[in-house]
């Protein structure tokens, strides 16, 4: 049987099916299709200026180590003007971040990119394990949801960057929506499709990924032999997203476009003028002045209930009842530390490339 | 009405898993009529022997309903098929004007381009047409999705045919919040609200309608039992004694958008049970997005218009449109790939003219494939009669506004772009050139 030519360059071999498109195509013009895409998102959406600062959410794991790769390889190709670091957030599970802070480390040598890694520990006193002994293991997403994003905020306000870029991709989005739909969460609902986020009192925050199909973020790192860890959280699988994910799958396999056409799902409706007008509107937090929609935002609720050993008192309206029985909040509770935006310069030293 | 239901699943243990029951409404009416005096509605029946032309292997549950019906004052029994969407008969007698029966599209090519059917397949019976139609989608899962919009056009163009104000749905909470998930799966975000709550205005009956005291001449689609779950209803039917004709499942089974979400909605629901009213309950807090450009063709709902240019920035299918390509070319590629060839004769496409969802059903392919015949522009595929008979009305908007503005009749203007490569660039430039 001769063998299948690209559909695209019409001249050399196919060598893989893309998920997105179900083209056979060969690797060259796959590299190129992946990564013009990224452009275009990033060129339609306006998300960068020449001289910007970019903080690369780095797990380690496929998404952001393929993101690091391809915001370089852009980043020098069009001359977008962009200065990059790598910021890794260390949540302190056992067997699962070692390894993948290691791959960090790993790129920083290979991107040449300063690195910072900022531990639940040194931020909150708490790392996930100790958490989850206290709270098990059905709503530890929370927490460590609502710490991460603290903690990707304050260590780019320390590198002084003006954007965070993370390695979200279409079938992360299309679950966010689906798990937002199911759980009646509307705030969420109404800006989960945003491909930029910023508000008065946080850091610009983008995902370059937005329309770039999971399977397709493999497909590249295999292709181009990148270095990355692949672990699951040992403490997802109990998580309300696994549905989603198990789900979504399912969908894909009926029908390749339903991640494509979910994120368009999403982008094609928002929430009604009526419910807006009750929505909270946003404020600080009073105790570590980050964005809250009420007086304490949803991190110092959480480590308020931890370092009172009532837990769940930011989750469940039994564990908030018990912890106000407590009486008022004691004078020298450890806090979070108070959050500012950017000064200009950084506050911390960067672990350069050597 | 329009009515849904499935066998029981465990009949001897007394559990059904009765997805709506219309014949509930039916008898809760009757049970009314005897209590007060119930004047001015009218409840119009209409089954539609759809699968039968679909399944093979299947009977005719007809005059099974018809028989249920009987049992029931006041109520009329109007019987149709799915195969009448592209039956001329039946667009005549609901008054439908135009409609060519020799206007087809080519589903190989995703701007769905228009053209003539020939003389032999312009003779095709109308279930020979639906089956085409049925045969060139696709995906498996885009089966049922385009029967369902078969489905509910034929009942509202009945519907208004027969004067009905409304138009009652027997969904119940548990699949309403199944075909909002199954909605937003396939791309129907922007309507997302007309799954729960619509009016339809019908284009051809509408002055009549309302010189006839309709309001707005709009008919309201209506689901009585949207409040109340499945098991409900279930529970409901079981001690009324209601007999439940039940319905065949499509071929594809859960490889389908549709089954695939329902079990995974009643699955979460027992983990998580207040999934089901959640999913309805959010789903009623959202709002379309500003920028509906008109209404479906097929489904005749709102769409949302520019859907070719969203899917060509997300996914780059082929280099001959220069404008989604960068600036940089990699160095494998020759200088022809990346010439805008001349594009081809500008043709009538569907594309422009329908909504993301029903794109979507028509267009989007799948590894898996389906039982699908070679689709192609010489072997265009039937339109329902609505469709064709919008499009002719469409052209002929056009052509008359040329009239009277006193232009010639020419196609509206259309840009097309083409990549200039070193040559062409020289030509244009050359008597300006110095020598080297």
């Amino acid at each position: 049987m001769a063998p299948r030519i690209c559909a695209l360059c019409e001249n050399a071999r196919a060598m893989l099916k893309r998920p997105k498109t179900g083209q056979q195509i060969c690797r060259d013009c796959f590299f190129y299709v992946f990564e013009t895409e990224v452009h275009n998102t990033i060129i339609q959406s306006m998300l960068f200026q020449p001289g910007d600062r970019v903080a690369i959410g780095a797990s380690g794991g496929k998404d952001s180590t393929v993101l690091a790769h391809v915001m370089k390889t852009l980043n020098e190709r069009y001359g977008y003007g962009l200065e990059l670091f790598l910021l890794s957030i260390d949540e302190g599970i056992t067997g699962y971040r070692d390894d993948s802070l290691e791959t960090v480390k790993r790129n920083q040598q290979q991107y040449d990119m300063p690195l910072k890694i900022l531990s639940y520990d040194e931020l909150y006193g708490w790392t996930m394990d100790a958490i989850v002994s206290q709270v098990g293991r059905k709503n530890n997403c929370t927490f460590c949801g609502v710490f991460r994003r603290q903690a990707l905020d304050r260590g780019a306000a320390m590198l002084n960057v003006d954007h965070i870029v993370t390695g979200h991709n279409a079938d992360d989005i299309a679950e966010t929506v689906l798990m937002n739909i199911m759980r009646g969460d509307i705030a969420r609902l109404g800006r989960c499709t945003t491909i930029c986020t910023q508000g008065e009192d946080t850091i610009k925050r983008s995902k370059p990924f937005k329309y770039a199909y999971e399977k397709e973020i493999v497909m590249y790192a295999y292709f181009k032999k990148l270095d990355y860890f692949s672990t699951e959280c040992i403490y997802s699988p109990d998580a309300y997203r696994g549905h989603a994910r198990v789900f979504l799958k399912e969908l894909e396999a009926a029908r390749p476009s339903a991640i494509i056409d979910i994120i368009h799902s999403g982008e094609a409706f928002e929430v009604s003028e009526e419910v807006k007008a009750t929505q909270k509107s946003q404020q600080t937090c009073i105790r570590c002045g980050y964005m809250s929609s009420n007086d304490l935002c949803k991190a110092c609720t959480l480590l308020e209930g931890l370092e009172r050993g009532v837990a769940k008192s930011g989750i469940t309206d039994r564990g908030r009842k018990q912890l106000e029985s407590q009486g008022p909040t004691p004078d020298n509770l450890r806090t979070i530390p108070p959050f500012k935006l950017p000064s200009g310069n950084p506050t911390i030293a960067i672990e350069a490339t050597s | 009405m329009h009515r849904s239901t499935t066998q029981p699943e465990n009949p001897e243990a007394g559990k059904t898993t009765l997805e709506t029951s219309l014949f509930g409404l039916a008898e809760l009416y009757a049970m009314l009529r005897r209590v007060t005096p119930f004047q001015g509605y009218v409840f119009l029946r209409i089954y539609l022997v759809s699968r039968n032309q679909l399944l093979s292997q299947t009977r005719d549950r007809t005059e099974d309903i018809r028989a249920v019906v009987k049992k029931y004052e006041g109520l009329t029994f109007i019987p149709l098929r799915v195969e009448d969407a592209f039956d001329r008969a039946w667009w005549d007698s609901v008054g439908g004007k135009g409609g060519a029966e020799d206007l087809g599209m080519d589903v190989a090519n995703e701007d769905l381009v228009l053209s003539s059917i020939s003389d032999a397949e312009h003779s095709e019976t109308p279930k020979s047409r639906l089956q085409r139609y049925i045969s060139s989608l696709p995906t498996q899962t885009a089966i049922p999705s385009a029967v369902q919009t078969l489905t509910r056009m034929l009942l509202l163009h009945t519907a208004s045919a027969t004067g009905s104000s409304h138009l009652l749905l027997g969904t119940s909470l548990t699949s309403l919040s199944i075909s909002l998930i199954s909605s937003i799966s396939q791309g129907g975000g922007f309507v997302v609200k007309e799954e729960a709550k619509e009016e339809w205005v019908p284009k051809r009956s509408l002055e009549t309608r309302k010189e006839n005291g309709h309001e707005n001449g709009a008919i309201r689609i209506i689901r009585p039992l949207q409040d109340v779950g499945m098991k409900e209803c279930a529970m409901w039917a079981w001690w009324h004694g209601l007999n439940v004709v039940g319905r065949e499942k499509f071929p594809g089974g859960k490889q389908s958008i549709g089954p695939l979400t329902k079990e995974f909605i009643v699955g979460l629901e027992r983990d998580y049970p207040s999934t089901v009213s959640a999913i309805a309950r959010t789903c009623a807090k959202l709002a379309p997005k500003k920028g509906a450009g008109g209404i479906c063709l097929l489904c005749e709902r709102p769409a949302q218009y520019g859907l070719q240019d969203w899917k060509s920035r997300i996914s780059i299918r082929s280099f001959k449109d220069t404008s989604t390509l960068g600036s940089y070319h990699p160095p494998h590629f020759r200088d022809q790939d990346m010439t805008g060839s001349p594009l081809p004769e500008v043709s009538l496409s569907l594309t422009p003219f329908l909504c993301y969802s029903c794109h979507t059903t028509l267009t989007s392919r799948s590894s898996r494939g389906t039982t699908a015949v070679t689709a192609s522009k010489d072997n265009p595929v039937p339109l329902p009669l609505w469709v064709t008979s919008d499009l002719a009305a469409s052209a002929e908007n056009a052509a008359h506004l040329a009239a009277t503005r006193g232009a010639p009749e020419v196609p509206e203007e259309i840009w097309r772009r083409r990549k200039i490569d070193t040559e062409q660039m020289k030509a244009t430039v050359a008597e300006f050139l110095l020598d080297d």
